[in-house]
This record gives C-alpha cells, sequence and structure tokens, in this order.
C-alpha cells in the first residue's frame, strides 16, 4: 500500500464528533497494552518469533467481525511517507514510524477507522481506539470489545499486578485514557506547568501534541491518565473526563478574559491570522498551525465565519509534511512543501471566507 | 530517617504522591532528590513517574531497594538483569515480574500508589490455553486436506474437514 491509498483510509476522528466541548476537545484516545505470554517482550523477541506474532495478530483478527473489513499492513515493508502520513493521522506510534526493515511490525486499521492495532511496538499489542470529540467512555467501551479478540492469544498477566507490560509505567489495566485539547488560552496566560503540576498530584499528566516528549503544535496537548494500577478502566476514563470538563471551562474562562482586556487588538490577532491563511504564498507548518489554533478560537467565539471541526480537522491533518508530500505524490523538499502548503490552504480557505 | 533511596544518607525531602486515592510518602537526601529531578517546593517535590522509575533501578539507587528486599540476579527466562532493566527501563519477558517480583512491587507502590489490579482480567489465562501456534499449523494443514478433498469430488471427507475447521476457528474463552 502506498501513501495515495493511505490517504484515502477512512478515519473516524477527521469528521470531528459532535456535542460536548466541541471545538476544545478535538479527540478522545484509549489504549491498552498487551503482551503475549508465550514471547519475549520487545527488548528480547527475535525477528523470527516477531514474524509469527504479526501471524497470530493478523488471524485473530480475521476471526473477529469487528475486523471484517479491515486493513492489515506490514510497517516493515512499508515506504517512509506511508508510514509518516499514518503517524500524523494518530494511528501509528513515532517508534512505529521509524519502524526497521529487520524487525516485523504490523498494523490492523478496522474498517470504520477508529481501531487502530500495532503489533510489535513497545508491548506486543497496542490496541488504539481513537474518536472525534469528547467520547472517552465510548471509546473505552469499544478497546473492550477489541480486547476480547485478541485475549485467545494468551495475555501475559499476574493475579497481582494485572496485564504485563514491557515498562512499569503501563502494569494493571495498561490503559491510556487521553483527550487532545485545545488551550491557546491557557497557553498564552502561561499556566501550563500549574496544571502538569495539578495533574501529577491526581496521577495524570499533559504532554505534547504527539505523546510522551513531543513538542506542542498549535496549542494542543494530550492529557492523559499516568497511573495505570490499583484503579478501574471506568474510574480513569471518569477521571480524566472530570480533570477535561475543569481545564475546558478555565479555558473558555480565559478567552473571555482576553477579549475582554484586549479588545481591538484581539480581534486584529484573530482576522490577522485568518488573513495569512487566506493569502499567504509560503508557510511553514509550524505557523499554519499557530494560525489555524488563533482561526479555531475565532470560530469558537463566534468571531469569526465559521469553521466546522471536520473542516478544521482537515486543514490541520493534510498541511502536515507527510501529507502534503502524499498529495503531491512525490517527495518535497522543505521549501517546496510551505509553498504547496500555501496553496492548499488558500483553496480552501476561499471556501470559508 | 534515612533516604529511601540510597539509604545511607540522612533524608531531608519529603515527598508526598496522591495516587490511587492513597497518599504515599518518601523520604530522600537531596543528592537523590536532584537525581530524581523532583523540583523543590519548599520541603516538598513532586515526581514525575517515568522519571521516577527509570531512576530507581540504576547504580547505587537501586542498591538501596535491593538491600530491603533481596532478588536474584537475573531472570531465568531471558537472562534480563536489573542493571540492564535501568539501561532501557523495560522488562525481557513477563516472567521478570516474578522474578523481581519484592522489588517491583516496592517501586510499584510508590509510583501508582498501589501494587494489585483491580481492573479488567482476561476470561482465560494463558497457562489454560491452548498453544495457538500448533493449532495454527493445523488449521493451514486441514485448509489444504479440503483443498485436496475437493479437487477430488471427495465431499463427504470435506463435509468433515470443514467441520473441524469451523470448530477450531471459534473463539474458545
Amino acid at each position: 500500500m502506498g501513501p495515495s491509498q493511505v490517504l484515502s483510509l477512512p478515519l473516524e476522528w477527521k469528521g470531528g464528533g459532535f456535542g460536548e466541548l466541541t471545538g476544545l476537545v478535538v479527540t478522545s484516545r484509549v489504549r491498552l497494552a498487551r503482551n503475549v505470554a508465550r514471547f519475549p517482550f520487545s527488548v528480547a523477541i527475535s525477528p523470527e518469533e516477531a514474524e509469527k506474532l504479526v501471524e497470530l495478530a493478523f488471524e485473530a483478527a480475521s476471526r473477529s467481525p469487528l475486523f471484517r473489513e479491515a486493513v492489515k499492513l506490514r510497517l516493515d515493508r512499508m515506504d517512509e511517507i506511508s508510514r509518516g502520513v499514518l503517524f500524523e493521522r494518530h494511528q501509528i506510534s513515532f517508534d512505529m514510524m521509524r519502524a526497521s526493515p529487520q524487525m516485523p511490525r504490523g498494523l490492523i486499521l478496522d474498517g470504520s477507522g477508529t481501531v487502530s492495532v500495532m503489533v510489535n511496538e513497545e508491548d506486543h499489542l497496542r490496541i488504539q481506539v481513537l474518536l472525534g470529540g469528547f467520547r472517552l467512555r465510548e471509546a473505552l467501551d469499544i478497546a473492550f470489545k477489541v480486547d476480547e479478540v485478541f485475549e485467545a492469544l494468551g495475555y501475559a498477566f499476574d493475579d497481582e499486578f494485572g496485564h504485563l507490560t514491557s515498562c512499569p509505567t503501563n502494569v494493571g489495566t495498561g490503559l491510556r485514557a487521553s483527550v487532545m485539547l485545545h488551550l491557546p488560552a491557557m497557553q498564552s496566560s502561561g499556566v501550563m506547568d500549574e496544571l502538569l503540576k495539578h495533574c501529577n498530584q491526581l496521577g495524570l499528566t499533559v504532554r505534547g501534541t504527539y505523546g510522551e516528549g513531543s513538542a506542542v503544535f498549535g496549542a494542543l496537548y494530550q492529557l492523559s491518565n499516568q497511573v495505570t494500577l490499583g484503579r478501574k478502566e471506568e474510574e480513569i476514563a471518569e477521571l480524566v473526563s472530570r480533570v477535561t470538563r475543569e481545564v475546558a471551562e478555565e479555558e473558555i474562562a480565559r478567552r473571555d478574559r482576553t477579549r475582554r482586556e484586549r479588545g481591538k487588538a484581539f480581534l486584529d490577532h484573530l482576522w490577522r491570522a485568518w488573513g495569512t491563511l487566506r493569502y499567504a504564498q509560503v508557510i511553514t507548518s509550524k505557523e499554519a498551525l499557530e494560525k489555524l489554533s488563533v482561526v479555531r478560537v475565532g470560530s469558537d467565539m463566534r468571531i469569526l465565519p465559521e469553521i466546522p471541526m471536520n473542516m478544521w480537522n482537515e486543514l490541520v491533518l493534510l498541511t502536515q509534511p507527510y501529507h502534503i508530500q502524499a498529495m503531491a505524490g512525490r517527495e518535497l523538499s522543505p521549501e517546496e512543501r510551505d509553498v504547496h502548503r500555501a496553496s492548499f490552504l488558500r483553496s480552501k480557505m476561499e471556501l470559508l471566507s | 530517617m534515612l533516604c529511601d533511596f540510597c539509604g545511607k544518607r540522612e533524608a531531608t525531602v519529603h515527598i508526598t504522591q496522591v495516587a490511587g486515592g492513597k497518599k504515599t510518602e518518601m523520604h530522600l537526601c537531596p543528592e537523590c532528590a536532584k537525581q530524581l529531578g523532583g523540583e523543590k517546593e519548599g520541603s516538598f517535590i513532586t515526581l514525575s513517574l517515568p522519571k521516577l522509575i527509570s531512576s530507581v533501578f540504576v547504580g547505587d539507587e537501586w542498591r538501596g531497594f535491593a538491600r530491603k528486599v533481596p532478588s536474584p540476579r537475573s531472570c531465568e527466562r531471558c537472562g534480563m538483569t536489573m542493571e540492564e532493566f535501568g539501561k532501557v527501563g523495560k522488562f525481557g519477558c513477563s516472567n521478570c515480574y516474578r522474578t523481581f517480583r519484592g522489588a517491583i512491587s516496592n517501586v510499584l507502590r510508590q509510583v501508582h500508589g498501589s501494587t494489585r489490579h483491580v481492573g479488567r482480567r482476561p476470561r482465560c489465562l494463558a497457562s489454560e490455553m491452548f498453544d495457538p501456534t500448533s493449532e495454527l499449523d493445523e488449521l493451514s494443514r486441514l485448509k489444504e486436506e479440503l483443498k485436496r478433498a475437493v479437487e477430488s469430488e471427495d465431499y463427504e471427507r470435506a463435509a468433515q474437514i470443514r467441520d473441524r475447521i469451523k470448530a477450531l476457528e471459534s473463539p474458545r474463552c
């Protein structure tokens, strides 16, 4: 499968999701880390064993109606741009994107673009459910169903410690429940460190746009649980949801305050971002995301023309470096990408103006 | 009071972390606290969990724990030692948890506020299960046989094989 085919695969979260906290919660994600008892963990597994594991996981998926229209991919045999596109879609991790051709690594994507199962990541299986909008509980219920599909492989499970994971930070439930939050007003008021401290106290954490150790783009932050042991899955999802609502409320209050305090200067800031996206001839992905973040605020506050979440998600996603190259159908230099990106944004913003 | 990590120096930094609804306390000497990357906040510091875990197993700090709970030198299944674990921060196989149970219990209590899993359990455990590899081989063998039976128009035999394949393919637990 090549870049253009990967681009056309379904992707649920892009549709936006509707309802509570639209615009503030971009996506809801649940991840379960699982290992198969008979095989050594990722640091000690041989390529032959890894090959067998991919085969077994694909076989297990084929037997389930959940994966009737699934796509099964071998990342170790895929080109770089295709892997990059999957990473930017949040369907594989940074580690999986950098797959080496020596180690068999599989990916199972369900027909609705909701579920992705990575095989031979840090853990044997990383079951991921990704939905648009604020729908953590729904994501968790889907993950439980997927979990049952693969447990026939014989999970590494301990009576006391629960699900055994390669790294002890994930042991127990193996669950990471996270939401992608858009927090520009909190970011510019410099309270993110305070929020992180508060979250740490509750067994939660805040990370960058692409997960652990990644930078923050366009004020997009991932809020997730850090503690995985000693709490039920439902409790973890509920705690993350509760804090999400608190943080969102704070963000809204800060946006309103900024508008009151800065008046015309605030309106100018919003419209200038709109103007840049609408007319720029050359734009980096960093600047594009910064400006997209600003116009999101303008749309949420009903100051700028409305940008539906499905449209906004598409703008964010399709302006990423690998997506730009996949759409162009060839490798592009960074300078060429900036020109392609600006032209793409102009054409889309024209439709919104 | 001696430091919980090195067990050598006097503990002067006191950490409280709220995890799993419980408060856990840790007492550290300034050196260990600094190495753990805790941010000083009065006499209290907050620690990031991955940093704590990866630091716990390295060198001298690890020995502080190891002395309290003696563990074997290496995992008999994959050969991983605690020193190697300290370097990569990942275990080699599920048996490592058994091998280093005492020590890992201490760490898990510090970082998760608990050592006991209360979430979902698989409906059947690996030890009670069939071997999926041999079953997979059996399945491909049967499918070959089915093809041959159909080719030789032995439909009675084909029906029998089809039933066996169906039985193998239906989920067991």
